[in-house]
């Protein structure tokens, strides 16, 4: 999965200003700039990106797309400098046109540093209850609506356990975890035949 | 991390990462050229260079991705190299792999079902890999290249926005293959069979990542350039 930057910002001084200080200690960097609305088609779930926006532009519905759509990116809101109130609210973090180098590379860095930290930190832990069964249910090959249905619970928390189950097992595609249930003996491989479900 | 450049001996190069082997035989360079410089060789081989220096150096190096520079190359050379590393995937590594999987479960003497489970998840990958390869080589490639050389024999409402999503499955599953193998199979096997098995994965790892990053990050964009051109 490629992790990349995406800057939504109207001001080209802005957009090229930000993308040079992030290339200056990240050359490596992926940037992309794209408009507001596009933002949550440029999204991948699963990879962690890091979206730096005008601070005006992301709405509250344009909001929860994005989360919806990737709970792993990071949203960074630019003030302008005309505006009284800072208003950093349901983003992770905010700058300003007058935010150091210093700064801006702290934040990418911690952005990047959690996602591998996080991962190796997180894995090792047992599976719940709760995500043994939601397992079972995914490596059956059911859909996360029904899922949902099987267990009284929403989708949205079922998407919340399949991406804790990941990040413990460090195992992400659905016939992985289903060879992993298989091993593991939560699936029943007395009645069906475990190559089929792989 | 080391830039190559063409003032370097090729031996260094590959003295420094043994792993560019493969990578500079994609471009018809092979071993026994004694002292003599990457620009040298490139020359006597009628090889740009600048892109052999930027794919091996993007190879080599993981924080090194001279974006502009990369997408400056012909999207010909691009997918000239990309091709032939297709062929090497699908010639050496995969009959390679396949081969030490056998070594692997032939070994075992009992309760062998979860190798059997590693076997099947394996089959599925290559499967899928396969496809890709056969979706980009079938549809992609030509497409790239009838918009530089034929702009009018295009496939009418393809665009290359519909292969950009595919990517990343593939190498999701190769991640998995080798944590499950790692961390949770049994060790019914062979050590030194399984160790061989896992070296060959990470190799391959290593060098699917660099394609791929190369496939998503310069050629989608190259094309996206191309086709906005051509709707003016």
């Amino acid at each position: 999965m490629i992790s990349k930057t995406i800057i939504a910002h109207p001001s080209e001084i802005v957009k090229e200003g930000l993308a040079a200080i992030i290339k200056n200690s990240f050359p490596s960097e992926i940037i992309r700039f794209c408009k507001p609305m596009e933002l949550p088609e440029e999204l991948a779930p699963g990879s962690k990106t890091v979206i730096f926006a005008d601070e005006n532009v992301i709405s509250h519905d344009l909001l929860i797309e994005i989360r919806s759509k990737s709970g792993n990116a990071v949203l960074v809101g630019i003030t302008s400098p005309y505006q009284k109130m800072v208003n950093c609210a349901g983003l992770d973090y905010c700058i300003s046109l007058y935010t150091s180098e210093k700064e801006i590379s702290e934040i990418i860095t911690s952005c990047r540093k959690n996602s591998k930290e996080q991962q190796l930190e997180n894995e090792g832990e047992e599976l719940s209850v709760r995500e043994k069964e939601v397992l079972k249910l995914v490596a059956m090959g059911n859909s996360n609506k029904l899922i949902a249905e099987k267990l009284f619970i929403s989708v949205h928390t079922v998407i919340s356990h399949r991406k804790n189950i990941t990040e413990k097992l460090g195992i992400k595609s659905i016939s992985g975890l289903t060879v992993f249930a298989i091993m593991n003996h939560l699936i029943d491989t007395s009645e069906i035949n475990p190559e089929n479900l792989i | 991390m080391k830039i190559f450049t063409q003032e370097d001996k090729m031996a260094n190069l590959i003295r420094g990462n043994y792993h560019l082997l493969p990578v500079i035989n994609r471009f018809g360079i092979r071993l026994g050229f004694k002292d003599k410089t990457v620009e040298t060789l490139c020359m006597e081989n009628g090889i740009n260079p600048n892109f052999f220096l930027a794919i091996v150096n993007t190879f080599n190096n993981n924080n090194y991705f001279p974006e502009e520079e990369l997408l400056s190359f012909s999207p010909l050379l691009i997918t000239d190299y990309l091709k032939k590393t297709h062929r090497y995937y699908i010639d050496y590594v995969l009959p390679k792999m396949e081969l030490q999987l056998r070594n692997l479960i032939s070994g075992c003497k009992s309760q062998c079902e979860e190798l059997a489970m590693i076997d099947a998840f394996y089959k599925r990958y290559k499967n899928e890999l396969l496809n890709h390869i056969k979706e980009e080589e079938d549809h992609v490639f030509p497409y790239v290249e009838n918009l530089i050389l034929q702009q009018n024999k295009i496939e009418k409402g393809y665009t290359i926005h519909d292969y950009e999503k595919e990517h990343s499955n593939v190498e999701v599953q190769l991640n998995d293959l080798k944590n499950l193998i790692i961390k949770y199979l049994d060790p019914v096997y062979n050590d030194d069979d399984c160790n061989e098995f896992l070296s060959t994965l990470f190799n391959f790892e290593r060098d699917i990542t660099d394609h791929a990053r190369i496939e998503d990050i310069i050629l989608i964009a190259q094309v996206n350039r191309l086709e906005n051109e051509l709707e003016k």
